[in-house]
C-alpha cells in the first residue's frame, strides 16, 4: 500500500540524526512550555498534593529508605496519626532523591526544591520520548515524531505537569506510556526479555500512582480480545506471561499494594486472563498431537471443568469476603451514581467531577477530531497492535468523560491517533510522484461534452457511499494529481498546526501555570498584583506559634499547613478516615457551644479558615461549606442538616436572610467576624457571593457578629487566611458566652484602667490588620 | 340502690386506676395488631379505630407510624416512592424479631382508613413519619412523637434505620434487602438465549460479527459520543435545552463548566464531519482514479474541513468568551 518515497538517498541517510534533533527540539519545547509559572512567579511547590509530596520527599532525603518506609507521621490526623511510609506511593520521592544524591555525587548540589519543582517538565520530556517510541510501533517515524510533539505541548498533559506541579501524575504518564510501549514491543517480539521490561516499568508505575490499575486492565483486556479474534498466538501467551508473573510479584513488594494484587477484584482481570492463556496455551500444545475427534472431547470436558471450578472459585472468594469488594473510587467510574450516596467525600472533590465537552476541546483543540480519524485509520491494517490503541481510546475517552481527572490518561492516545490520522494524511500529500492517468485518454475522447458535470455527478455518488469506506480501502491507493490539492490540503493543516501551537500556549499560559498558592490579579493600569496571603498566613503560623501547635482547618488546606506552616493538623488531603472529616465539619457547621467541647477534645490550638469575601476569592470555605455541613450529617444526620442551612425558598444566603443556624455556625461567624467594620458606613458587600452582609452600623437592628470561645489571632493582607485562636477554659469556670458578656458589660461601665482577665495566653500581639 | 349503684361505680374507677397505673396498652396489644392486622411481615396497617389505642400514652414500646396517602387518586408520588423504602425497614426488623416486635413497631395509616386522624392532627401533607417513643420502663420519653424529615434524605431506608437507633436506646437495625429473584430470572434467561443465540444464529450473523467496517463504526460512535460530554449529560441529567430570560429558548449553556443535551448532539455532529473529512482525505481521495474528480473531492472536503472547524470554534467561544483563536467565516 505504501507509495513511493520521493525522498533522494543522500537525505534518507541524515534522517536518523534529523530525528534525534527533532526529537530534542520536541523535548526543549515540551520543558519550555511549562515554565511560566517558574517565570511569572518563582520556584514554587503548587496547589496540595505536591505540599505533602514535596514534605514526604525532604523526610526521604533527610533520612534512609527504610526509615522512610517506616515513617509514622504524628503531626497529620491529630490525634491518630498516619502510617505515612505504608500509605503512599513511594515512586515519585524515590525518583527525586535518586535525582538528588546523584547530581550531589556529581559535585552538583541542586536545592532538592528545584528539583521537586522541575521534576515533571523533565519527564514531560521523557514523555515525549516514549509516545515516540510507542507511536512509531503504530505507523512509522514520522507519525511517532508527530505525536511526541503533540504530547510535549497538549494542553490536557500540561494540567498535570506544568513546573512545581510535583505530583504522582507527573512521573506517572511518562510511566505509562513506556510500559505500553514494552507491551507492544515484547507483544510483537513474543520476547520474555521485552515482557520482564514492561513488568519492570509496570512495577515503577504502581510505585508511582495509584492509577496503575488502568494498564492492570488494560492489557488483559487487549490480550483477550486477540483470544477472542482468534489471534491467539505463542508470541502473545510468552509476553502476557513474564509481564504477568513478574510485574504482579513486583508490584506486590509496594508496601501501600502488598496482597491487592491477589485479593482485590480490580487485579481479578489480569489474574483471570493469565489463566485463560494457559488453558488456551495448553489446548493448542494438545490439539498438535491428539487426533482431532479426541481432542474435542477432551476440550469441551477439561476446559469445561476448569471455567466452572474457576468461576465457583471466585464468587466464593468473593461471597466469603477473601476478594475485597471494589474499592469506592474505583467503582464510582462504572456506577456513576454511586459516589454521590455513598462516599460524599469522593464526590465532593472537583476533580471528580464528570467532564463537560468545551474541556475535551480546550485540553486537545484539533486532536480530539483527528482522534476518531486516527482510530479508524488503525481499523483499516488492524493488526495486533493496532486493537491495543483501539481499546485504550474507548475505554479511556470512557473514563475521561467520568471524571475530569482522567483527561489525562485519555490525552495520550489522542496525541497517538491525531498523530496517525495526520501523519497518513502529510505522507500522501506531500508525496510529490504523480500519478501516471491511465485511463485518461479514453475519457477525454467520450466525455469531452461536459467533463465537469460528469465530475460532479460521480462525485456525489462517491460522497454518498461515504459510509462504506471499508470498500474503499481495498481500491489500490494512486496518490495525488493536483499540485492545488497538494497546496490546499497541506496549507490548512500547517495553518492548523500553527493554530495547535497557539492554542496550546494560551491555554498553558491562562489556565494551568497558576501554583494556586500564590494569586495573581491585574491592576487597574494592566500591571500584575500578587496575592501572597497563603504563605503569608502559613508564615505567621511557622514564627508565632508553638511548634507543636494543632492548627484545625477543612482538609483542604491540611497538606499545605504541614507543608509550609510546619504545624499539626486534624484533617488533610489524604482523605482515609471520614469519621474524622466529619468531626472537622461538625465543630464548622455548629454553634460554638457545640464546637467547643469538640475543638477542647481535639487540643485545637487554632483554628484556619480561607475567605474571599472580601478579595472575590470563590475557592473559599463558605462556598465549601455546604460539603462540610454533608460530610458532617453523613455521620450525625441528627445534629446537622444540610436543610437548615437554607432559606425556606432554598437558597444559601449569607446576608440578612441566612438561616439561624447558618448564621451562629463557627464558619460563619469567623468568616464574617467584624467583616462590616472595614466598610465603616458603607455597606458590606460580600463580593464572591454578591451579598449584603448585615452591618451594624448601617442598620441598628443587626447584631454585631461575637465571638465568645475563639478569638482572632491573625488575618492576612486581603483578608483571605483568618485564624483564630481556641480560648483556654474560663478561670472562673463560666461559660465562654458569659464570661464575654461580662467583660464587654464592664468596658461600658466605663472600667478602662484595669485589663480584662485573658485565659493565661498573651494576646493581641498577634493581631495584623491590615485594612 | 343509689348506694348500691354509687359502690360499683366506685369499684369500677378503683378498678380502673388499678389497671391504668400498670401500662394500659403495652406490648402483647401491640403483637397481637401485628398477627391480625399486618399487611407486609413487620407492619401493622392502622385505622381510625385503633389508631388512638396504638399512641396512647401510657406505653412501653415504640411505635414508627407512616402517616401517607399511596391511594392513586390522592396523586401524592413521593408517598407511593417512599413506601417501599420503609417496607423494606419493617420487614428487616421483623426479620430478625419474627414473633413478636420486642419494643419497636412499625405502623402506617394510610389518608383512605384514616381521613379523622388526620384531620385531627391536622395534617395537610404527605407522607410523614412519626416515631412515638416509649413513656414507661427505662427508656421513658416524652409522649409527643418525633418527627422524621423525609426531604433531600438520600439513601432512604438507612436513614430511616438511623433515626430510629438515634431515638430509641438499644435498637439496632440491620437493612435485609431481599434477593430480586426477578433479575436472577432474567441473567438466567439472559444465558439461555445468548446460549441459543450462538448455537442457531451465528452461523448467519458471523459476516455481520466479522465485519470490520461494523466495528469501526461501533467504536467511533461510541468515541464520539464520550468525547463530547455524554457521560456529563447522564451523570448530571442536564435539560436537552433552556429557557432564558427574554422567553426565548437558549441551546449553549452559558460557562466552561455546564452543557445542554443539544450543544453535545451539535459538537457530536461536527466532531463526526471533521473525522469524516480528515478520513476522506487520507483514505478516499487518493484512490480516486480520476483527477478532475480527485480535485473536486479534495476542495470538497477542504472546504467542509475549514467551514466546520471554523464552527467549532464559534461555538466553543460561545461557552468561553475570552478564547483568541478563531477562523473565518465566523469569526464573530
Amino acid at each position: 500500500m505504501q507509495l513511493p518515497t520521493s525522498l533522494p538517498p543522500a537525505a534518507a541517510n541524515a534522517l536518523p540524526l534529523l530525528r534525534t534533533l527533532t526529537l530534542f527540539t520536541i523535548a526543549g519545547a515540551a520543558i519550555a512550555s511549562r515554565l511560566f509559572s517558574v517565570v511569572r512567579f518563582e520556584s514554587i511547590i503548587h496547589e496540595f498534593d505536591p505540599w505533602f509530596n514535596f514534605r514526604a520527599t525532604k523526610y526521604l532525603v533527610a533520612n534512609d529508605f527504610y526509615s522512610f518506609l517506616d515513617w509514622f507521621d504524628d503531626r497529620t490526623w491529630y490525634p491518630l496519626g498516619r502510617v505515612t511510609g505504608g500509605t503512599l506511593y513511594p515512586g515519585l520521592m524515590v525518583t527525586s532523591a535518586l535525582i538528588f544524591h546523584g547530581l550531589k555525587a556529581l559535585t552538583l548540589p541542586v536545592d532538592i526544591r528545584n528539583i521537586c519543582v522541575m521534576l515533571a517538565p523533565v519527564f514531560s520530556g521523557l514523555t515525549a520520548y516514549a509516545t515516540y517510541l510507542f507511536t512509531r510501533e503504530m505507523k512509522d517515524h514520522s507519525a511517532g515524531l508527530l505525536a511526541a510533539a503533540f504530547i510535549g505541548i497538549a494542553p490536557g498533559y500540561i494540567s498535570r505537569s506544568v513546573a512545581g506541579s510535583y505530583d504522582n501524575e507527573a512521573i506517572a504518564i511518562t510511566l505509562l506510556m513506556f510500559t505500553f510501549y514494552l507491551w507492544i514491543k515484547a507483544l510483537k517480539l513474543g520476547s520474555a526479555f521485552w515482557g520482564a521490561l514492561t513488568a519492570l516499568f509496570y512495577f515503577y508505575m504502581v510505585a508511582a500512582w495509584g492509577g496503575y490499575v488502568f494498564i492492570t486492565n488494560i492489557i488483559p483486556l487487549h490480550a483477550l480480545v486477540l483470544v477472542i479474534m482468534g489471534r491467539y498466538s505463542s508470541r502473545l501467551y510468552v509476553a502476557y506471561s513474564s509481564w504477568y508473573a513478574l510485574g504482579t510479584l513486583a508490584s506486590m513488594q509496594i508496601p501501600f499494594v502488598g496482597f491487592l494484587p491477589i485479593r482485590s477484584s480490580e487485579h481479578m482481570g489480569a489474574l483471570g486472563v493469565f489463566g485463560l492463556l494457559q488453558l488456551v496455551g495448553f489446548a493448542v500444545y494438545v490439539r498438535a498431537r491428539v487426533p482431532s475427534k479426541q481432542f474435542k472431547v477432551l476440550v469441551v470436558g477439561s476446559v469445561g471443568a476448569l471455567v466452572v471450578l474457576g468461576v465457583a472459585g471466585i464468587v466464593g472468594l468473593t461471597v466469603s469476603g477473601v476478594i475485597a469488594p471494589w474499592t469506592g473510587r474505583f467503582y464510582s467510574l462504572w456506577d456513576t451514581g454511586y459516589a454521590k450516596i455513598h462516599i460524599p467525600i469522593i464526590a465532593s472533590v472537583s476533580e471528580h467531577q464528570p467532564t463537560a465537552w468545551p474541556s475535551f476541546f480546550f485540553d486537545t483543540f484539533m486532536l480530539i477530531w483527528l482522534f476518531p480519524a486516527g482510530v479508524y485509520v488503525v481499523f483499516q491494517e488492524l493488526r495486533d497492535e493496532h486493537l491495543f490503541v483501539i481499546i485504550y481510546g474507548i475505554l479511556a475517552s470512557y473514563f475521561a468523560g467520568v471524571m475530569v481527572r482522567l483527561m489525562l490518561t485519555l490525552t495520550p492516545i489522542v496525541c497517538v491517533c491525531g498523530a496517525v490520522a495526520l501523519s497518513n494524511i502529510l505522507d500522501i500529500y506531500t508525496n510529490l510522484e504523480k500519478p501516471v492517468e491511465e485511463e485518461e485518454e479514453k475519457k477525454e475522447e467520450k466525455e469531452e461534452a461536459s467533463p465537469l458535470k460528469k465530475a460532479t455527478t460521480s462525485l456525489i455518488e462517491d460522497e454518498a457511499s461515504i459510509l462504506s469506506l471499508g470498500s474503499m480501502s481495498k481500491k489500490p491507493l494512486i496518490g495525488v494529481y493536483s499540485n492545488w490539492a497538494r497546496g490546499i490540503v497541506l496549507g490548512m493543516f500547517t495553518l492548523y498546526l500553527y493554530m495547535f501551537v497557539q492554542h496550546c500556549t494560551w491555554v498553558t499560559s491562562n489556565a494551568y501555570s497558576s501554583p494556586s498558592v500564590v494569586l495573581a490579579s491585574q491592576m487597574a493600569d494592566g500591571s500584575q498584583h500578587i496575592i501572597d496571603d497563603f504563605r503569608e498566613a502559613y508564615y505567621w503560623l511557622r514564627k508565632n506559634t508553638a511548634e507543636d501547635a494543632k492548627v484545625m482547618s477543612w482538609w483542604d488546606y491540611g497538606y499545605q499547613i504541614g507543608g509550609m506552616a510546619d504545624r499539626t493538623t486534624l484533617v488533610d488531603n489524604n482523605t482515609w478516615n471520614n469519621t474524622h472529616i466529619a468531626t472537622v465539619g461538625k465543630a464548622m457547621s455548629s454553634r460554638e457551644e457545640v464546637s467547643y467541647p469538640i475543638l477542647r477534645k481535639h487540643d485545637v490550638d487554632y483554628i484556619l479558615v480561607i475567605f474571599g469575601g472580601l478579595l472575590g476569592y470563590s475557592g473559599d470555605d463558605i462556598n465549601k461549606f455546604l460539603w462540610m455541613v454533608r460530610i458532617a450529617e453523613g455521620i450525625w444526620p441528627e445534629e446537622v442538616k444540610e436543610r437548615d442551612f437554607f432559606t425556606a425558598r432554598g437558597e444559601y444566603r449569607v446576608d440578612a436572610e441566612a438561616t439561624p443556624t447558618m448564621k451562629n455556625s463557627l464558619m460563619y461567624k469567623m468568616s464574617y467576624y467584624r467583616f462590616a467594620d472595614v466598610f465603616g458606613r458603607q455597606p458590606a458587600i460580600d463580593r464572591v457571593r454578591n451579598q449584603r452582609i448585615p452591618s451594624p452600623m448601617q442598620d441598628a437592628s443587626a447584631a454585631p457578629i461575637e465571638l465568645s470561645s475563639v478569638e482572632e489571632a491573625f488575618t492576612s493582607e486581603n483578608w483571605i487566611v483568618r485564624i483564630y485562636k481556641v480560648k483556654e477554659l474560663d478561670p472562673f469556670g463560666r461559660e465562654h458566652a458569659a464570661a464575654t458578656a461580662f467583660e464587654s458589660g464592664k468596658k461600658k461601665s466605663g472600667a478602662r484602667g484595669r485589663t480584662a482577665p485573658v485565659g493565661g495566653h498573651a494576646k493581641g500581639r498577634a493581631r495584623v490588620l491590615r485594612v | 340502690m343509689r348506694t348500691i349503684q354509687f359502690c360499683v361505680l366506685l369499684l369500677a374507677a378503683l378498678f380502673a386506676c388499678v389497671v391504668s397505673a400498670a401500662p394500659e396498652r403495652d406490648s402483647t396489644y401491640m403483637d397481637k395488631l401485628l398477627k391480625s392486622s399486618s399487611i407486609n411481615p413487620g407492619l401493622i396497617r392502622l385505622t381510625d379505630k385503633n389508631f388512638g389505642d396504638v399512641i396512647s400514652a401510657p406505653r412501653d414500646y415504640a411505635v414508627v407510624v407512616l402517616l401517607t396517602a399511596e391511594s392513586p387518586s390522592m396523586g401524592c408520588q413521593l408517598c407511593r416512592q417512599f413506601a417501599p423504602d420503609y417496607h423494606l425497614v419493617a420487614q428487616s426488623w421483623s426479620k430478625e424479631h419474627p414473633k413478636s416486635g420486642d419494643g419497636l413497631y412499625f405502623a402506617v395509616l394510610d389518608f383512605v382508613d384514616g381521613q379523622r386522624t388526620f384531620q385531627s392532627l391536622g395534617l395537610k401533607t404527605a407522607p410523614n413519619v412519626w416515631l412515638y417513643g416509649p413513656t414507661v420502663g427505662e427508656n421513658a420519653g416524652p409522649a409527643a412523637p418525633i418527627v422524621y424529615e423525609i426531604h433531600g434524605v438520600v439513601d432512604m431506608p438507612g436513614s430511616v434505620a438511623r433515626f430510629i437507633e438515634s431515638h430509641v436506646p438499644g435498637v439496632g437495625i440491620t437493612i435485609y434487602k431481599p434477593r430480586d429473584y426477578s433479575k436472577i430470572g432474567q441473567a438466567v434467561t439472559g444465558l439461555v438465549a445468548i446460549g441459543l443465540f450462538i448455537r442457531y444464529l451465528y452461523p448467519i450473523l458471523k459476516p455481520f460479527f466479522e465485519s470490520r467496517t461494523l466495528w469501526a463504526g461501533i467504536s467511533l460512535v461510541a468515541i464520539l459520543m464520550f468525547t463530547s460530554g455524554h457521560m456529563f449529560n447522564n451523570i448530571r441529567h442536564t435539560p436537552y435545552v433552556a429557557g432564558n430570560k427574554e422567553g426565548g429558548v437558549s441551546y449553549v449553556a452559558p460557562g466552561f463548566q455546564q452543557q445542554y443535551g443539544f450543544e453535545t448532539q451539535v459538537v457530536a455532529v461536527l466532531y463526526a464531519f471533521l473525522a469524516f473529512g480528515a478520513i476522506s482525505l487520507s483514505i478516499k481521495t487518493p484512490r480516486i482514479k480520476d483527477s478532475t474528480r480527485q480535485l473536486l473531492s479534495v476542495l470538497t472536503w477542504a472546504t467542509i474541513i475549514w467551514c466546520l472547524f471554523s464552527a467549532l470554534m464559534f461555538v466553543f467561544r460561545m461557552k468561553n468568551p475570552g478564547y483568541p483563536l478563531s477562523l473565518p467565516p465566523m469569526t464573530k
